[in-house]
């Protein structure tokens, strides 16, 4: 427990950060407190590491203090000019409703929530770095960047490491070494908490979504604990890998420029731009999320003809702004390393060819298995077919038809890398990557698709 | 907005759930039902140690030769694996735990597991775990 503990406590700075910055943008009082501190761990996480991204390039060193004093610094003086311009009479949140006592039913859905994230958090617990990315992809440039005090860049180019994507973002072993440095030893049980807390803050951020949609409380809860209780979202947040991270980024990055285009408010598409541009921090395949969120505003402005082209360059200059501030470091020190990736480069992708499609018939294999496959999804993907089909007038349209087109477009990019991807030779071949691979990457859609079967199927409050 | 409480849950919604429970319990229990020992083996965890459990995850043979490994490579050393397939998760393991000793293609030691045979010329014994497992030191001059 001491090791759940010392995580906990090394991240709670950066919370505390994250929410400063949070509440500072949040000047209506629009945000819920689950909510605020959910995005306030995110950001928080995501900002520190961009901040140690510049103190590399700069060449200051990791100290725990030289990275958070400026962190809580500027974010304190953020939350502090931001008060002064608060409005009056600012509401703490327009979906207050804690006057109605918790009914039976949810208390069960809390309970059962409850229990399921206190069980992500004991398998968490239980066992050490072992999966195969949490040490080969994520651990062991952690490892050596606590032992480096910096991040070494001779081991990033070593070509000895190449096959563990070295080209990858740092998001994650940036947030773990720094978990190593806050208590001065390599307790890997204590990074590993970041990753049940980025599932909180997953179900978190989903149930204030659909409240914000116009569902009841318990229909939120319901659909936090269906996405709680899918077996696999819960199983990847214990074992070390990043793709839980990914969705709880990309899935906010959704929810959040959803909600900007059913509410309007700056505040929303801030949250939606900065969420994103973690996610292209946490993995390569968030650079296909930030594409996608930037094609989905540009098709929401052009679609409304009432807005003045002058509020529509500044939606889209302000997107663009915040996502070039959160991704430069990272992919300016990426260009200067000369890093690329050693599956999916210019080459592979130079040598599609007509034959490669004969790879569909594996990938619509491979996903059918999903689809009907309870064990890993219970029925999660059913439900979203079902919804389609008996609520199309409801997802097929605006808005939620962006949604799901998103999540088309996702997994269309996503399953077209098999098309080119270069594993041609049994038993390293695509079904192989399909089997080792494209399970995790439907992990970053989950957030939505359960947002929309929610839309669908839930229950809409009554006033 | 108040929210004024129904009674009941909407049909869909009652729907969605009667279907969902059953599955989450189903997936829940069928690991411990197929595995009973699965159970067992959770509960020594809780009280064991991070090295116990790290030999557990590792598989407790493995686990010995790699500490047998840090404990007799110099720091800084290079090293090369020989026994383990190149795409197992051993390898990465292996790798993760050893570090900051780097993998080079012509290194200064060779990491020999359940191999009893291997031998490489310009070489020699420099740490023995058992028949099969070994460490040699290469005397030609190391590549990083």
């Amino acid at each position: 427990m001491t090791d759940i503990f010392l995580g906990l406590a090394s991240l709670a700075p950066v919370i505390l950060a994250g929410c400063f910055l949070v509440s500072a943008v949040d000047y209506h009082g629009i945000l819920l407190p689950a909510e605020r501190l959910a995005l306030g761990f995110a950001v928080g996480t995501g900002l520190l590491t961009w901040e140690m991204l510049v103190f590399h390039t700069f060449g200051f060193s990791f100290a725990v203090i030289g990275l958070l004093a400026p962190l809580i610094g500027f974010s304190l003086a953020a939350f502090l000019f931001a008060r002064r311009h608060w409005l009056k009479g600012r509401s703490e949140s327009s979906l207050a409703s804690a006057s109605v006592s918790f009914r039976r039913l949810e208390w069960l859905l809390i309970a059962a929530i409850v229990i399921e994230t206190s069980a992500v958090f004991f398998h968490a617990w239980l066992l050490p770095m072992e999966a195969y990315d949490a040490v080969s992809n994520w651990g062991l440039k952690a490892k050596a960047i606590f032992l480096a005090g910096r991040i070494p860049e001779s081991f990033l180019r070593n070509p000895n490491y190449e096959v563990f994507h070295p080209d990858y973002p740092l998001l994650v072993p940036l947030l773990e070494s720094y978990i190593y440095r806050c208590i001065g030893d390599l307790r890997e049980v204590s990074a590993k908490m970041v990753f049940p807390l980025y599932l909180v803050g997953c179900v978190a951020t989903l149930m204030a979504a659909l409240r914000r949609a116009g569902q009841s409380r318990r229909s939120c809860l319901l659909f936090g604990f269906l996405l709680v209780s899918i077996p696999y979202f819960s199983e990847q947040a214990t074992n070390g890998y990043a793709d839980v991270v990914v969705s709880f980024y990309f899935g906010g990055g959704s929810l959040y420029l959803y909600l900007w285009q059913t509410k309007g408010r700056g505040l929303f598409l801030v949250l939606s731009a900065l969420l994103t541009g973690c996610a292209a921090l946490t993995k390569n395949e968030g650079l296909v999320l930030v594409g996608i969120h930037f094609v989905w505003l540009a098709a929401v402005l052009l679609s409304r003809s009432e807005i003045v082209l002058r509020r529509r360059l500044v939606n889209l200059g302000i997107y663009f702004c915040i996502l070039a501030a959160v991704l430069m470091p990272w992919y300016l020190f990426k260009n200067s390393l000369g890093l690329r990736n050693d599956v999916i480069n210019s080459e592979v992708v130079a040598g599609l060819k007509w034959n490669s499609f004969s790879r569909v018939g594996p990938i619509l294999y491979h996903l059918q298995t999903q689809v009907f496959g309870p064990k890993n999804w219970n029925l999660v993907w059913i439900l979203l077919c079902a919804a389609i089909g008996l609520r199309h007038r409801i997802l097929l349209r605006s808005p939620a038809v962006f949604v799901l087109c998103a999540m088309g477009l996702t997994l269309a990019t996503y399953m077209s890398v098999y098309l080119i991807t270069p594993y041609t030779i049994p038993p390293f071949d695509v079904t192989w990557h399909l089997r080792t691979s494209a399970s995790r990457l439907l992990l970053h859609v989950l957030p939505q698709v359960v947002f929309l079967i929610g839309l669908a199927f839930g229950e809409v409050e009554k006033v | 907005m108040a929210e004024k409480p129904t009674s009941t849950l909407p049909t869909t919604c009652r729907f969605i759930l009667a279907l969902w429970i059953p599955v989450w319990i189903f997936f829940l229990l069928w690991p411990l039902r197929k595995d009973p020992a699965t159970l067992a083996s959770t509960f020594s965890l809780i009280r064991a140690d991070t090295e116990a459990r790290r030999a557990s995850a590792y598989g407790e043979e493995f686990y010995t030769f790699l500490r047998f490994c840090k404990g007799r490579l110099p720091a800084g050393s290079t090293f090369r694996l020989v026994g383990v397939d190149y795409a197992s998760i051993d390898k990465v393991r292996a790798f993760y735990f050893l570090y900051p000793s780097l993998v080079a293609e012509h290194p200064q030691f060779i990491l020999i597991y359940k191999t009893p045979a291997y031998h490489e010329d310009n070489s020699h014994a420099y740490a023995r775990l058992n028949e099969g497992s070994f460490i040699l030191l290469s005397t030609s001059p190391a590549i990083p």
